[in-house]
């Protein structure tokens, strides 16, 4: 039983923490643990994500975090998100931009426990200097057939928070539709939030796969309505008026 | 000097051409703030009868275009309720096993080696702007078949001779590299390592590129993009009925 209120898990994450959470841009991100961490006073937390948007957006606003690593940091038609560009412009924290295929080797090799991953491409791009400094990536000579390649270090986040459509107590937890690489932030993790819009019984996942399984969640809060205002798939639509409102005022 | 129209013609008649550019029985993927692309591939495949093979960013798989209509995000996960979940680590992993034909990409600069920046306009550490970053660029532009770059502002800042970060190039690559802006197509030659002016749009004349452009490139003949016929229009229209695609034009 792994049920818990949001207050109590919030407490998983520690200052200093790196943290994932589940979704793109403006999908399904734990919004609702996100508010929580904020009236917790969290600080400090490190972050990495492929394709971030609102969640991280609000969370550099309230100075929730200090160190972002991500492949893009978009409110696509609405622009450049302006508290990411004035707190890297402003040096208030640091930016390690990563590529697409490079965080999910990374944190592919973080989910099935190897040290790292090749990834094809990247090569020539400015980039690898930054990770080769970071000591995140190295470009090393493949020993088959000797042409360059990347490797990506295993992305092992401390704490993933994936918010899925139901789960049940034990953690076995179902997201529909897009699912992004969440499945593998969980794998990855050390310890892993899941946040649902309903808890359903143990029965519900028997002689299923869960999109997550049990054995890699630490704790399961209830949080009916927990992407909101990002969209939920089949659920609720994004609600860009309400996201604009939170993230400017 | 040629007079550019209003951005709605500017807007429709650059989706057109780049759907002229979309092969049957292509697979391509679609990111994040790609409006433009995503109604380039509802012209190809609707208007057209182009057989194409569709990755969303929003991870719906071939989804319905004919009944969508544009939201402000590209990712939008609604796009899944007709069609099959493919999740993009997937489509990534037919990237690098070089099985899709092409990506699109909006980078803010580009150059003569076909290096783009995504990232930041002034130094990496303490830019002057910092961008929203390249998203899968660094990784995909090499591996994809056919790269192609739209830049809805071609101004000597934009087209510049060597951008500011190189977040992503096909130098390395053998691959096929377009550029779309809002004055022409360029095609890059791998043989003699230059752009190409394909063809440019009939509001734009050669001095006007040349002036606009801050790379050299070769002329190869002086053809002129076709306007978009009455269908291709209407559909672009219902598609996006709010004009979020006009944005990147203003």
């Amino acid at each position: 039983m792994k049920l818990v209120e949001m207050e109590e898990a919030v407490e998983l994450v520690t200052e200093g923490s790196t943290v994932t959470i589940s979704g793109i841009s403006f999908y399904r991100n734990p919004m609702a643990f996100i508010f929580a961490l904020e009236r917790a006073k969290t600080k400090n937390l490190d972050f990495v994500d492929r394709e971030p948007g609102v969640g991280l957006e609000y969370m550099i606003k309230k100075g929730i975090v200090k160190r972002v690593r991500a492949a893009m940091v978009s409110l696509e038609w609405f622009g450049i998100p302006m508290n990411f560009r004035r707190a890297i412009e402003r040096g208030e924290i640091t930016f390690l931009e990563d590529t697409c295929g490079a965080f999910m080797a990374g944190i592919r090799a973080g989910s099935i426990g190897v040290p790292f991953m090749p990834v094809r491409g990247v090569l020539g791009s400015d980039l690898i200097k930054l990770h080769e400094e970071n000591g995140s990536w190295r470009v090393i000579r493949d020993p088959f057939n000797g042409d360059d390649v990347v490797l990506v270090k295993a992305i092992v986040p401390d704490v993933a928070i994936v918010h899925c459509h139901r789960a049940d107590p034990l953690g076995n937890a179902e997201i529909e539709g897009p699912v992004y690489e969440d499945e593998f932030k969980a794998k990855a993790a050390k310890r892993v939030i899941v946040t649902a819009e309903e808890i359903v019984d143990e029965d519900y996942f028997k002689g299923k796969r869960p999109t997550i399984h049990s054995t890699y969640v630490t704790a399961v809060v209830h949080a009916p309505g927990g992407a909101r205002p990002t969209g939920m798939f089949r659920l609720y639509d994004a609600d860009f008026d309400a996201i604009w409102d939170l993230l400017t005022r | 000097m040629g007079t550019q129209p209003e951005p709605k013609e500017v807007a429709d008649h650059l989706i057109v051409t780049i759907a002229d550019h979309i092969g049957d029985g292509h697979k391509v993927i679609t990111g994040l703030n790609s409006h433009v692309p995503l109604l380039a591939v509802a012209v190809a495949k609707i208007i057209q009868g182009k057989r194409v093979s569709l990755y969303t960013v929003a991870e719906a798989f071939d989804p319905d275009l004919e009944s969508v209509k544009l939201k402000p995000s590209t990712g939008d996960a609604a796009l899944a309720e007709n069609a099959t979940v493919l999740p993009m680590i997937e489509a990534f992993d037919l990237v690098q096993k070089g099985e899709i034909d092409v990506m699109f990409l909006g980078p803010v600069q580009i150059d003569e080696e076909t290096n783009i920046n995504l990232s930041v306009i002034g130094s990496y550490q303490r830019p002057k702007v910092r961008l929203p970053g390249g998203a899968a660029s660094a990784f995909i532009v090499p591996l994809v078949k056919r790269v192609y770059f739209w830049r809805t502002k071609h101004t000597p800042r934009d087209l510049v001779k060597r951008v500011d970060f190189v977040t992503a190039t096909a130098r390395l690559s053998r691959n096929e590299v377009y550029l779309f802006t809002n004055l022409c197509v360029f095609n890059y030659d791998r043989g003699t390592a230059k752009w190409v002016l394909k063809s440019r749009h009939p509001w734009a004349d050669p001095d006007q590129i040349r002036t606009n452009t801050g790379f050299e490139y070769v002329t190869q003949d002086d053809r002129v993009t076709r306007s978009p016929n009455q269908e291709e229009r209407e559909l672009i229209r219902a598609l996006d009925p709010n004009d979020l695609r006009l944005r990147a034009f203003m």
